[in-house]
């Protein structure tokens, strides 16, 4: 017999807060609109991270699921997530990047399910380089 | 002592596509739905275009050199929805990935393209990623 739980708001037991409610990977929501349902977990993103290249590399205090991030040559880092996807093509990065004085592009190469490799490149020239302000990388998936 | 909660559908009272969650810090609250990302699709754009992994996914089209239409499952409920994404490079390239054109995102489908920022010329990478965020119908 399938359950349905109408609620407006959804906190811990404690009733202080929402950051400890477990969710099962089965769950769905019904849409903004009202008119289909999807699943929840497959919605919710996996990875996020700011983090800046150039100097001494550092990422932000806010992301998620990350365990280390590794600095390789010019304009290479590695991402290396805490919980592993459950395959390399199961994980569905985006990337942006934060640059106040260049035109630069970067790509995302999944190289395993819990490593995420970025190459940061300069317009002009084509050549790898390291970003002065940042890049933002989200990864949507199936988590292992 | 933890309590568990087992349910298939969460569905709001007062509206059903509304529910409001605690934000991380306990201080703010932030809408459920609107929060979480409704497509994303993982494909191979290099010879015969696949599809590695999915979300919300109904079909994807070859359409031309560096052009895809991707097709929702579940139609957004308008054309302003937002869509980012990712490429793998191709040598030393890089290939940008973005919407073609406004006229070509629609609530059910969009066209993406696929050009190197390096010198604009098409490009078809064998790792092409986006997500999309927004209002379902």
């Amino acid at each position: 017999m399938s359950s349905q739980l109408n609620v407006d708001t959804i906190v811990d037991k404690a009733g202080s807060g929402g950051t400890n409610v477990k969710v099962a990977n089965t769950s769905t929501y019904v849409s903004d609109g009202g008119n289909v349902t999807q699943n929840l977990i497959d919605s919710v993103a996996k990875l996020t991270l700011a983090v800046r290249q150039s100097g001494t590399i550092s990422e932000s205090a806010s992301s998620l699921n990350v365990s280390s991030v590794s600095d390789g040559s010019a304009g290479i880092n590695t991402i290396n997530s805490t919980t592993a996807f459950s395959a390399a093509r199961a994980a569905v990065p985006t990337a942006t990047i934060h640059d106040d004085s260049y035109n630069r592009g970067i790509n995302v190469d999944d190289t395993s399910t819990s490593a995420f490799k970025t190459s940061c490149f300069q317009s002009s020239s084509g050549a790898l380089t390291d970003s002065d302000s940042g890049n933002a990388v989200v990864i949507h998936g199936d988590l292992a | 002592m933890a309590s568990q909660l087992k349910v298939n559908t969460l569905t709001g009272v007062t509206t059903a596509g509304s529910i409001v969650v605690t934000g991380e810090g306990n201080s703010t609250t932030t809408n459920l739905q609107q929060g979480l990302c409704k497509y994303w699709c993982d494909w191979d754009q290099s010879g015969t275009i696949s599809v590695y992994d999915s979300f919300n996914h109904a079909s994807i089209t070859d359409d031309a050199t560096s052009l895809t239409t991707l097709s929702f499952t579940s139609d957004f409920a308008s054309t302003n929805y937002v869509i980012s994404g990712a490429t793998t490079g191709v040598g030393y390239d890089t290939a940008n990935v973005g919407t073609d054109a406004r006229n070509e995102k629609l609530a059910g489908q969009v066209q993406m393209r696929t050009k190197s920022i390096i010198d604009n010329n098409a490009e078809n990478p064998d790792d092409v990623m986006v997500h999309a965020h927004g209002d379902l119908a």
